[in-house]
């Protein structure tokens, strides 16, 4: 049972593999599909690891899918007013990373609970979006080595998936080498043997919403590069999603905690079957009815670790 | 009417009830008295169905009387009106009278206006003037004591059973529901009532029962006793078995107080301990020990005062000035508050030192092999025993988990340590090598302050031992000096006797 707890989400991954591969041997389990699916799941990946920061603390971020709207639809505004590509590029990074330390902060300072903060702060920024946009979808102006960044190769590996190891290998320095990332994880376990043991609850928070919504930022612009144009609701259907790759990657590795390997699984598990069911023909819904058993699956197979303790 | 005969009830390998006797009259009140831990609370689970006994039997009317459950026990018409508030705050109080009860219904819905009107007619039969209409979060604590015991006797109450009603009340407070127990109690309605408090005892009790070490230490009427009678009972025959030693004598102020209060609401004080000394802190619940080691330890944002370690002055309040300045704490609580009992044991002793272990000395980046190394030394010398660094900290058993919470602090640097409840629910064999910690930083220079609510730890580990009562330090001697009877004496010290001896 140990065994299940702690590697399930791997065995799920392999288990799913195996079942598609045996279904469909001529298209999905090709190498070029398998590559291909590394390419569709990183986006999703960059903005789940985002969410591992916030998952650290116990607290959810639900703007996320709103901050990766807005980098979208702001970089495209700033390229359209003829701003480069790097000016552009940091100006979206740190408008995403301010408003996760807005709503940081409050959590930390008022004790407003992260779900009723972030979803007011989803709200507003989906306003901002649509007032800067004006509802269009904007295409004018993005410049075609930005647009590089989210497409292409580098020695047969598809660009957007180096920049989902390199978000995996960056979430992983800092929730597992860094010591904010431990003190995130001690606030999270247990909020007050953190403080009493000298963990400033404030600024770790802060922090660590910051960094969640940098996260969608750069997914937003990722996305913006591989389109080639942003629309004001694009990124919200990540928000969801996001966090079930989490909750898929919690069981895997370190048994409970969010970790940064486990959610690019966790993505990677959600990719798989959104691909595989695709090949096989099945119905767009039927898709969402199986996520949601998997995420359900992966709880109990959680909850099963937990009481065998 | 209630009988209580040869009771006794264990927990583990520990007798919590041990024959206790008592016997109650329908129309009087009955003071339930005893140390911390004399098995006052233990006896009114029993009573209240949440228990079942181990041996022996309570008779209710001449009747057997076994409450598998609260449901029965309520049934046979008792009701229990616990210490700390059960009420929904945002409900009104006839609101909250009626959670956990059936609902008076009319055509399927719930009928508020029979709510109400029955609520305030039990309050109108008690003669009490209470706003039933806001919620009770508006109402004050005796106000809300008051609801609690409204509710409680919504039905006919037989008996009624109040676990230090009072703690939390002032004066003027208490008096008021001094009025209602005694007008119950002219009903015909018996009362059972715990209090730490002397004075009320004696102003509105009929009969008393002493509890001491889960036995029955002495029970009579009020009026043929008096305080140090009760004293006597509560604090037992002179226990002196190993006395703790000053061994080595104490050096300069390390720890100074003055003016320092835990909240406005607290009176201010002045305490200054020395290095080396080992200073055990004694005082019934709610007497304010802990939250004054709270706020020593700077985890209090009401706090006030001046404070200094070691000469250097410290804010009111901030807890990482105390860590650079060589204090540690260790709560009373370790699942709650000490310990992220499902996070390693690593992680656990890490904590409070991130940042001495790094890559580079100017990086936060922790180097997992140092960090390793130094817990194996932390665990080691904390004589803690475990499979593997990995495993959840919950794998322990208590008393390594007590060691490995304290041990984690302990270092070179730690000039006074802070501890509240250091062995509790711990082993024999951990507790004193919890002790040989304490003495062992103190011998080397630093000084230990803790609270206990166990005589015997106090009278074993500190070389000078505080009461507190009521907020104020009642006694402050040295050990050797010291007598149960007088830490007992100190610790249920009147209000107005305590305010009148410090001034």
């Amino acid at each position: 049972m140990r065994l299940v707890s702690r590697f399930g989400t791997l065995m799920g991954l392999a288990v799913i593999v195996a079942v598609f591969s045996a279904l469909s041997p001529q298209g999905f389990a090709q190498p070029s599909n398998l590559i291909n699916i590394t390419q569709q799941m990183s986006l999703l990946a960059i903005v789940a690891l985002g969410a591992a920061f916030v998952m650290s603390l116990s607290e959810f971020d639900l703007s996320i899918g709103s901050v990766v709207s807005l980098a979208g639809i702001l970089s495209v505004s700033l390229f359209a007013q003829g701003w480069g590509i790097v000016p552009t590029a940091v100006a979206t990074l740190a408008a995403g990373f301010a408003v996760g330390c807005v709503s940081g902060f409050f959590v930390a300072t008022w004790r407003v609970p992260s779900f009723i903060m972030t979803l007011a702060v989803g709200t507003i920024i989906g306003g901002v979006t649509y007032w800067i946009s004006a509802g269009a979808t904007l295409f004018s102006g993005i410049p075609a080595a930005f647009r590089d960044l989210g497409r292409g190769y580098v020695a047969g590996v598809p660009v957007l998936t180096l920049w989902a190891v390199a978000g995996t290998l960056f979430v992983a320095l800092i929730l597992d080498w860094i010591e904010l990332g431990r003190r995130m994880l001690a606030v999270g376990g247990n909020r007050e043997a953190a403080r009493l043991t000298g963990v400033k609850i404030v600024p770790v928070t802060v922090w660590a919403f910051g960094l969640c919504t940098l996260m969608a930022a750069l997914a937003g612009l990722l996305l913006t590069a591989r389109l080639g144009s942003a629309h004001p609701t694009g990124g919200n259907g990540f928000l969801l999603q996001a966090y079930a790759a989490v909750y898929l990657g919690m069981t895997a590795f370190r048994d409970g905690q969010p970790n940064a390997a486990g959610t690019l699984l966790g993505a990677a598990i959600i990719a798989v079957v959104a691909n595989g069911l695709t090949i096989l023909g099945v119905p767009n819904y039927l898709q969402d009815i199986f996520t949601g058993l998997i995420i359900i699956a992966s709880v109990m197979v959680r909850n099963f670790g937990r009481t065998a303790d | 009417m209630l009988k209580v005969e040869g009771l006794s009830k264990r927990f583990g390998g520990v007798a919590a009830l041990d024959g206790v006797e008592l016997s109650v009259a329908a129309g009087r009140v009955h003071a339930l008295l005893g140390e911390n831990g004399a098995g006052k609370s233990t006896l009114l689970k029993c009573l209240s169905g949440v228990h079942r006994p181990d041996a022996g039997r309570c008779t209710f009317d001449g009747q057997d009387f076994a409450p598998a459950n609260p449901t029965e026990s309520e049934r046979a018409g008792l009701r229990f009106v616990h210490q700390e508030l059960n009420l929904v705050p945002s409900f009104t109080a006839y609101e909250n009278a009626f959670v956990g009860r059936r609902y008076p219904r009319r055509s399927g819905l719930v009928d508020w206006r029979a709510m109400r009107s029955r609520f305030a007619g039990v309050r109108d039969r008690h003669g009490l003037a209470i706003d039933i209409d806001v919620p009770v979060s508006r109402l004050s604590v005796a106000q809300c004591q008051i609801v609690e015991i409204l509710r409680a006797l919504m039905d006919e109450a037989r008996v009624l059973v109040l676990d230090e009603p009072t703690a939390s009340l002032s004066e003027k407070e208490a008096a008021a529901l001094h009025r209602i127990i005694r007008d119950l109690a002219a009903h015909g309605c018996a009362v059972i009532f715990v209090s730490h408090r002397l004075d009320e005892v004696f102003a509105i009790a009929d009969d008393y029962t002493v509890l001491r070490n889960g036995r029955t230490a002495g029970a009579g009427r009020i009026a043929d006793i008096d305080r140090p009678g009760i004293v006597a009972l509560m604090a037992g025959g002179e226990l002196r078995q190993q006395k703790a030693e000053q061994a080595v004598a104490p050096g300069k102020p390390l720890l100074a107080l003055s003016d320092f209060s835990p909240s406005p609401a607290r009176p201010p004080l002045d305490l200054t301990i020395r290095s080396g000394e080992i200073v055990g802190l004694y005082g019934v619940v709610g007497s304010g020990r802990s939250s004054l080691l709270r706020s020593v330890w700077g985890a209090n944002p009401l706090a006030r005062g001046n404070m200094s370690v070691d000469g250097r002055r410290l804010p009111p309040h901030g807890i990482s000035r105390r860590i650079e300045s060589g204090v540690a704490y260790v709560p009373e609580d370790r699942r709650t508050s000490g310990l992220v009992m499902h996070h390693s044991i690593l992680d656990n002793v890490l904590l409070p030192r991130l940042g001495r272990d790094r890559l580079a000395k100017r990086l936060p980046v922790v180097s997992w092999r140092a960090a390793s190394s130094g817990a194996r030394t932390t665990l080691a010398d904390s004589n803690v025993k475990y499979g593997r660094l990995d495993d959840r900290i919950s794998t322990l058993s208590g008393g390594n988990q007590q060691k490995a919470m304290i041990g984690r602090w302990l270092g070179p640097d730690v000039r006074l340590l802070l501890l509240d409840e250091p062995t509790r629910g711990v082993d024999v064999r951990s507790k004193a090598e919890i002790h040989g910690m304490c003495r062992k930083l103190a011998a080397n220079g630093a000084a230990v302050l803790f609270v206990t609510s166990d005589i015997e730890e106090l009278l074993m580990l500190a070389q000078r031992v505080l009461v507190m009562a009521h907020g104020r330090v009642t006694l402050d001697v040295a050990n050797r000096d010291l007598t149960r009877r007088g830490i007992v004496q100190a610790a249920f010290e009147t209000q107005a006797a305590a305010a009148g001896e410090t001034t």
